[in-house]
């Protein structure tokens, strides 16, 4: 489970197709409770649908077959040769964070992988135990001050926000990938999409209301990483967790309550 | 004779310090809840196919319904709407939902390929709840940061919330549980745990 939400955390912003349950629209006549973090739930919910649809009937086959016809080793080599072209944009938001460590160790990263890994396709940097960073430009806004904004599900790329749509910009023109032929852009997405393909999955088995399922977490997970994990202690702390039970609460803690499938 | 003011500077020395050392006795008892389940995790895991399900489910039951505090677990994840529950459906609620904990569990820690948990802090956040961070280790990829929050609950800590690289559980499940019972109803709730409990089951 946990290898599976990892999974899922770590690509949730790069190349979300949502394939999940059926339930994701409210239903007309229901009562609808706006969320301050996403106001546009309605079209949003819209976008993730068609996003869901676009993924079981196109993203997800692909995938199935890229996932049958490759080995594991050369999809790991393929899945390595794209991260190593991620290093540059880490290198750049590393420096415009102020990240002095960071910088020198993805820079290090990807002359290391580039000249001894042949090109990127082996991660000889992670066997030399110099750690990997993952930063792009909306966090580098967010530690710049400029507030999240609201929620937003972007057709075919999953979710987002405000800060997050000009980030993917600068994210996309910071990127190599962005300048070579359209194959290798083709075979890009194909990899990303199989690395989601568990996570996607988890949450299919997991959520009760994807949609909301998949907008939590994705807050939660993008505040965690701009605050290097400095948010866990205090964001947990829901109001509720103060909250004392009622007298006829304090039967049920005594009652057998019969656990069983 | 010992002068006043040297009096009073131990005793609230001795104040200080006993307060620290019982502290420090409070975080370990937490940590160990903590460090006890993971072990039974690590345990399940490792006997992989040998266990099915119901098996997993049986050894999980006990070690769920000792370490977390499911009762509080489940009146925080339906938030305002706990108040508007009859206490047979709170009842039923609890049940429904201690059942689903558990068999998520089962369902997801069914082989092993080298993990391990590692404690890396503990610290109390305020009286009567405890933080502990914790790593799961992870062969081949980078460490998976697992928290728990713990709270108080009589004379034993109980986890109340999981924290999974920055993500909350108790976070997740309340806004997509107070959001099915505001759209659709309580029965539509038990009617989605239900469903999830017989699909990890299968």
């Amino acid at each position: 489970m946990i290898r599976q939400l990892s999974r899922f955390l770590a690509v949730a912003g790069i190349f979300l197709l949502v394939a999940c349950a059926s339930n994701s629209e409210p239903k007309e006549k229901e009562v609808v409770v706006i969320n301050p973090d996403d106001p546009h739930e309605r079209i949003n919910r819209k976008t993730y649908a068609f996003n869901r649809g676009v993924d079981t009937y196109i993203s997800s086959p692909l995938a199935t077959v890229y996932q049958f016809v490759l080995p594991d080793l050369v999809s790991g080599t393929i899945a390595n040769f794209f991260t190593n072209l991620k290093e540059p944009r880490t290198v750049i938001n590393d420096a415009l964070q102020g990240k002095e460590r960071p910088a020198g160790e993805d820079f290090e990263r990807f002359v290391i992988n580039s000249l001894l890994g042949l090109g990127g396709l082996i991660d000889v940097a992670s066997y030399a135990e110099i750690e990997y960073h993952e930063e792009d430009f909306s966090q580098t806004m967010a530690v710049w001050g400029v507030p999240r904004g609201e929620y937003v599900v972007i057709p075919v790329l999953g979710p987002s926000s405000y800060r997050g749509i000009p980030g993917k910009i600068v994210d996309a023109a910071a990127s190599p990938v962005s300048y070579l032929v359209w194959p290798i852009q083709v075979l890009d997405l194909l990899n990303s999409r199989s690395n989601a393909d568990q996570s996607l999955k988890f949450i299919d088995e997991a959520a009760v209301d994807p949609y909301l399922f998949m907008r939590a977490s994705y807050i939660q997970w993008r505040d965690y990483q701009i605050s290097e994990g400095a948010n866990a202690e205090t964001d947990i702390l829901l109001p509720e967790l103060n909250d004392s039970f009622d007298d006829e609460d304090l039967d049920l803690l005594d009652d057998d309550l019969d656990i069983n499938l | 004779m010992m002068p006043i003011r040297k009096v009073i500077m131990m005793f609230f020395l001795f104040c200080f310090t006993s307060t620290g050392f019982a502290e420090d006795a409070e975080t370990a008892a937490a940590t160990k809840v903590v460090t006890d389940f993971q072990a039974v995790i690590l345990n399940v895991m490792q006997q992989g196919d040998k266990l099915d399900f119901e098996q997993r489910f049986a050894i999980f039951k006990p070690a769920v319904i000792k370490s977390h505090d499911l009762t509080k677990i489940t009146r925080i994840v339906v938030s305002k709407e706990w108040k508007t529950l009859t206490t047979e459906q709170k009842k039923e609620l609890i049940r429904k939902f201690s059942t689903l904990s558990i068999a998520s569990y089962a369902h997801y820690f069914n082989s092993f390929s080298g993990q391990s948990f590692k404690v890396v802090s503990a610290k109390q956040l305020s009286p009567g709840q405890i933080y502990v961070h914790t790593f799961l280790v992870l062969p081949d990829d980078k460490d998976v940061s697992m928290d728990y929050l713990l709270k108080k609950t009589g004379d034993d800590w109980r986890i109340i919330n999981i924290i999974t690289q920055g993500v909350s559980d108790l976070a997740l499940k309340r806004s997509e549980y107070v959001a099915v019972i505001q759209r659709s109803g309580f029965d539509a709730l038990l009617t989605e745990l239900s469903a999830k409990i017989e699909k990890f089951s299968n």
